[in-house]
């Protein structure tokens, strides 16, 4: 049943995808008249519907047929910026260059994107994975919005006339849809037929890839923790791997220094060890704890949380602290920028792949924290969920001193059940986003202080 | 409009010429085609825009609304539900189709608004949302509207006009002409200019020839569909009304004779007793099962200098008078008249014929009639038996001969042969609507031959079939008669059910054509125990359907009323347009990819400072911050600019900060920038 189940969905997946790019509008428009005339017609007796559909049966038959005849010969090169954003949309210039003799108009360049479906035994997985009645449409993975859709829907681009091995311009728009790499297979060079109905295609093998980063919100001024915290090892943690260089005076050893910061010269001049002893570094270290355990159903949460992250990690990593993102993905992963460490694009470019876990325990991330908890000054939290073992970090977070700013984004319903939830355990900053509404609801935090 | 010019008019105008709506063509065309010379173009906000495609979707199932309560649509559901036999539901199944291809030809109406709105709005295209209301609630609910182009839909309205003149049934070689010039002037436009004119002439004429190849294949196809039919759908006459020609009886079927509950006519008395019996049709020839007409031939009637009235029997004196009211399916049909009915009163139909065998047929007429039938006994308009009326088929002649010699009929009177059949029927015979295998006999037996002799019981076309064929072997002329009888009261009205269908005999007797009926009487008891359980609900919504045709059809002059009832909707709709919205004259289309934004604090008091400075011979260079080049002005005189600082920042704030200026603040920058102005000796800006 699964089996079948999958078939219809690559076929009909397969057509949604095929039909707008084989047909033109005009050519869709022709399709749609097509179908009204021949229902209309069918009763040959009370209706001149059938001479309409004869008539526009025959065009578009004509059309698909002189399709294959278009054989041109063609290469492309992109011009690709390395990131895109969801929502933002971007554009970039394709050289198309003609390698034969005869002259083009009125081509058309579509790019060919990796095909996004899932194999079976992924589809198998997400059907299982999925909410019972959670999907009515055969030809929809079940897996949520966003797992197999379509990185980004591309729009034909008009290429100029092309001289005999000359080459034109073509100047591609899109608007990415979902955050993740955008692997580009190839191109296709499109002319249509006569009437400017079908049309026939060259495909030109070039692969590139284009990395989505998530989507941010504009974030109002949150006032983190300013109270500045001893960082061992000093500004070089910051700046280079290594011990701050940062000299401020010598001393005499005590047990546990290390070998290195013995002061030869020192040693030799008076005959006991000396040690050099440096400045110790005082900023301001913020944690952003982003919960990856969603089920199935809570995709849509967990791609708004993201963005939410991504938010934080553009607007928070200034020169002057440290953040440090901490998620729990295949493997558990804290990773810190801020001060020169690592740019606000490599924490974009991580939290443009990440995945929910649903290997691993929530507690994992729990471990994670704790390992990380006594270095940061101040926690911000995104949640999916307010059950026991979230309360449970919260308790540990906040037992441990730590100002805190909990965030949890939910559907509409669940967000309602949490707001209304009893307020014991929740923190002074708690605060539930909803879906759909995450801009409006960051707004509402202007001056919120873990 | 993206079409070029004058296509959509052209357009407009066929479709109007095709579906017989030429002068509602002709005033859309100009309409639509009107915004190539009236420049003024109206500024739809997208609210407007939603409130447009509404009003569209409401035109289009308003149409649908149209299409079913009124004319032929308005049985067809009730009728497909109510019916049983395939063939009764065929032919409400048609009438539906019928209904449904007008609201297809009204398409172009229905969508015309939003063709307006496009041809006379200022944008180029209208966003998605409009046309879907899921996505209009997304965007209420904050959700990010789905980025796209949007729609033009001037070349969607094209094709819809096309598809509107398609569902037409103006058969001829003009309209496959027509299409194809408009196809071919829509696809130049469209061209691909990969190919030369000449290829393109090419191959758009290769499309035409095998498009006209296609045609012909179908109708071929139609052909061969037809006659694979023809044989299927003889067996299956339909209808509630009768076919004069003839009427094909379940003789010799089995399986259980259905008739629908549904509300058929409606009689009127006064407090007389109604007539017993309405005749829509008789017949003269049986060849089992099928009992036909010769020379059945319909002539015209001449009605009364009224038109309403019809005289079918000149001079007859009659003293009863029953009003009638049935529909007609698309004006035509027989009328259910009662034996002698002599004349016909506030019949609105436009042509009445009638036949020799008594029926009265309206040609042409409303879908519905309520006339009052003055009848009486003695002459009607049936003529005079003839040979036909004493044949007796060859196949039935023995059985009929025994049952004639059983009843020793030979040498009595007229009324004695009447009472002898009649009381054959009574006592031997039994009524059921139930036709087990015995009726049909699979031998050299004819089904009547069993049903006199072997089961003696079946429905009523088998009695009035047995009483005909009786009455002539002892000599009667008889005739078969079909029509309904009248056997319910409702309220004070007499309502016939289509299970109230009946089947009789007409016997000339003395020089006079009498109903003989001798179906035994507990048939009305048999059938009235069929009665759905939801017959009351199925009769509210009859009396409903007969009270709107009532008020549709009657002779008010209530669509005169009604379109004086929408004029001043109209001007209503122009006035709020004209007068509440924003409408702009452009003497050329307006720019691309201009998009005026409304920028806080534009109107700031400190540009009336700016400007007086300026005049005072410190010009602003461009890119110059004003802070910048106050800075500028202090170096010549620092007294110019004195106070003007504080004031510069509530400018700024006013014009970049989100939060903008409290009340307070505003009243101070106006009131600051004012006294600076007066202070200067420089006018209020």
């Amino acid at each position: 049943m699964n089996r079948l189940r999958y078939k219809l969905y690559r076929q009909f997946s397969g057509l949604r995808h095929a039909i707008p790019r084989r047909f033109t509008p005009a050519g869709l428009l022709a399709l749609v008249t097509l179908c009204a005339t021949g229902a209309i017609g069918i009763d040959m007796d009370q209706t001149v519907g059938f001479q309409g559909f004869a008539l526009v049966a025959c065009l578009l038959m004509m059309a698909i047929m002189l399709a294959p005849f278009f054989r041109g010969r063609f290469t492309i090169e992109r011009v690709l910026p390395r990131y895109g954003s969801v929502g933002e949309p971007f554009t970039y210039h394709v050289t198309v260059r003609n390698l034969g003799t005869r002259t083009w108009r009125d081509l058309e360049l579509i790019e060919d994107v990796e095909d996004p479906r899932p194999s079976f035994a992924d589809y198998a997985v997400a059907r299982r994975e999925a909410p019972r009645g959670a999907t009515f449409r055969i030809t929809r993975t079940p897996a949520g919005p966003g797992r197999h859709r379509r990185v980004a829907p591309f729009k034909p681009a008009r290429v100029s006339t092309l001289a005999p091995h000359g080459d034109a311009e073509a100047l591609v728009q899109l608007i990415p849809a979902r955050r993740g790499p955008l692997r580009l297979i190839g191109a296709t060079v499109a002319r249509s037929d006569p009437f400017g109905l079908f049309r026939g295609f060259v495909r030109v093998p070039q692969t590139a890839t284009v990395l989505i980063l998530p989507k941010r919100y504009r974030l109002p001024s949150i006032a983190l923790p300013g109270t500045r915290q001893y960082q061992r090892g000093g500004v070089t943690h910051a700046s280079a791997i290594g011990q701050s260089d940062e000299f401020v005076s010598l001393r005499d050893y005590r047990p546990g220094d290390p070998l290195r910061h013995i002061h030869w010269r020192s040693w030799a001049r008076t005959g006991r060890p000396i040690v050099k002893e440096f400045q110790d570094e005082f900023f301001v270290r913020h944690a952003l704890i982003l919960d990856t355990f969603a089920s199935p159903a809570q995709m849509a949460a967990f791609e708004e949380a993201v963005a939410v992250a991504s938010s934080f990690a553009c607007s928070l990593s200034t020169q002057e602290s440290l953040l440090d993102l901490m998620f729990v993905g295949p493997q558990a992963v804290c990773f810190t920028t801020g001060r020169g460490v690592g740019h606000a694009e490599q924490a974009l470019e991580i939290l443009a792949s990440v995945r929910p876990c649903r290997e691993k325990p929530f507690r994992s991330l729990q471990e994670l924290v704790g390992q990380h908890a006594g270095n940061v000054c101040g926690c911000v939290c995104l949640l999916l969920g307010w059950d026991e073992p979230r309360r449970e970090l919260i308790r540990q977070l906040e037992s441990l001193g730590q100002p805190l700013l909990v965030l949890v984004i939910a559907e509409a319903a669940a967000a309602a059940a949490i707001r209304n939830a009893p307020a014991e355990g929740k923190p002074a900053q708690f605060h539930v986003l909803e879906t759909g509404r995450i801009a409006e609801g960051l707004l509402q935090l202007e001056g919120a202080r873990p | 409009m993206t079409t070029p010019p004058f296509l959509l008019g052209v357009t407009l105008l066929f479709w109007g010429w095709q579906t017989g709506l030429l002068w509602v063509g002709v005033l859309a065309a100009l309409a639509v085609e009107g915004s190539r010379i009236v420049r003024v173009r109206w500024n739809f906000p997208q609210a407007d825009l939603d409130r447009i495609y509404n009003l569209c979707t409401a035109l289009f199932f308003g149409s649908w609304v149209i299409a079913f309560a009124t004319g032929e649509g308005s049985g067809a559901i009730s009728g497909l539900m109510k019916n049983t036999t395939f063939a009764a539901r065929a032919e409400n199944l048609n009438k539906g189709v019928r209904a449904v291809l007008h609201v297809f030809q009204w398409l172009p109406i229905s969508f015309l608004p939003l063709m307006l709105a496009q041809a006379f709005g200022q944008s180029e295209r209208m966003e998605w949302q409009t046309f879907s209301w899921w996505a209009r609630r997304q965007r209420k609910r904050g959700e990010p509207a789905a980025r796209g182009s949007g729609l033009n839909v001037t070349w969607p309205y094209f094709a819809l006009c096309l598809i509107a003149a398609c569902s037409a049934n103006e058969s001829s070689r003009w309209f496959s002409a027509g299409l194809a010039a408009l196809a071919a002037w829509a696809l130049w436009t469209r061209r691909s200019r990969s190919f030369s004119n000449a290829r393109w002439a090419a191959c758009l004429g290769a499309a035409l020839l095998l498009g006209v190849a296609v045609q012909q294949g179908l109708r071929g196809l139609q052909h061969i569909v037809q006659r694979l039919d023809n044989a299927f759908v003889a067996g299956l006459t339909a209808g509630r009304q009768f076919d004069p020609k003839e009427s094909r009886t379940m003789i010799g079927s089995i399986g259980r004779v259905k008739q629908s509950g549904s509300i058929l006519l409606r009689l009127e008395t006064d407090g007389q007793s109604p007539p017993g019996l309405l005749r829509e049709a008789s017949y003269n020839v049986f060849k089992s099962p099928v009992w036909g007409s010769t020379k059945r031939n319909f002539s015209p009637t001449i009605p009364e200098s009224d038109t309403t009235t019809w005289w079918l029997l000149p001079g007859k004196e009659t003293k009863k008078s029953v009003t009638i009211s049935e529909y007609l399916s698309g004006g035509k049909g027989l009328l259910a008249l009662p034996r002698g009915t002599a004349r016909l009163e506030e019949l609105g139909v436009y042509n009445l014929e009638t036949n020799r065998f008594g029926a009265a047929r309206s040609v042409e007429g409303p879908g519905f009639v309520r006339f009052r039938a003055a009848y009486g006994e003695g002459s009607s308009i049936d003529v005079a038996p003839e040979t036909d009326d004493l044949e007796v088929p060859e196949g039935e002649r023995p059985a009929l001969g025994r049952i004639a010699d059983e009843l020793s009929l030979e040498g009595r009177t007229a009324a004695e042969k009447l009472h002898a059949v009649r009381r054959l029927f009574i006592d031997h015979f039994h009524y059921s609507t139930w036709l087990g295998p015995e009726h049909s006999t699979g031998t050299a037996e004819t089904p009547l031959s069993a049903f006199l002799l072997k089961h003696r019981r079946g429905h009523c076309e088998y009695f009035a079939t047995a009483t005909v064929l009786l009455l002539r072997r002892a000599g009667i002329p008889a005739r078969y008669a079909a029509g309904y009888s009248v056997q319910e009261k409702k309220g004070n009205q007499w309502v016939v059910r289509g299970r109230h269908a009946h089947a009789w005999c007409l016997a000339w007797i003395d020089n006079a054509w009498q109903d003989i009926d001798n179906t035994p009487s507990d048939w009305n008891a048999v059938e009235e125990a069929r009665a759905p359980w939801w017959e009351g609900i199925s009769d509210k919504w009859s009396r409903l359907r007969y009270e709107f045709s009532k008020w549709r059809w009657g002779g008010g002059e209530w669509k005169r009323y009604l379109l004086w009832l929408v004029v001043p909707l109209i001007l209503l709709l122009a006035a709020r347009l004209f007068f509440q919205k924003q409408w702009t004259r452009i003497l050329s289309r307006p720019a691309k990819n201009v998009s005026p934004t409304a920028w806080p604090g534009l109107d700031s008091e400190f540009y009336g400072i700016a400007r007086a400075l300026a005049d005072r011979g410190v010009e602003r260079r461009p890119g110059e911050t004003l802070s910048a080049w106050l800075a500028r002005v202090a170096v010549d005189s620092r007294d110019a600019v004195r106070g003007l600082e504080p004031l510069l920042q509530l400018h700024y704030r006013l014009r970049f900060d989100p939060h903008g200026l409290n009340p307070e603040e505003r009243t101070g920058l106006r009131e600051g920038s004012g006294n600076w102005t007066k202070s200067n000796g420089v006018g209020r800006p």
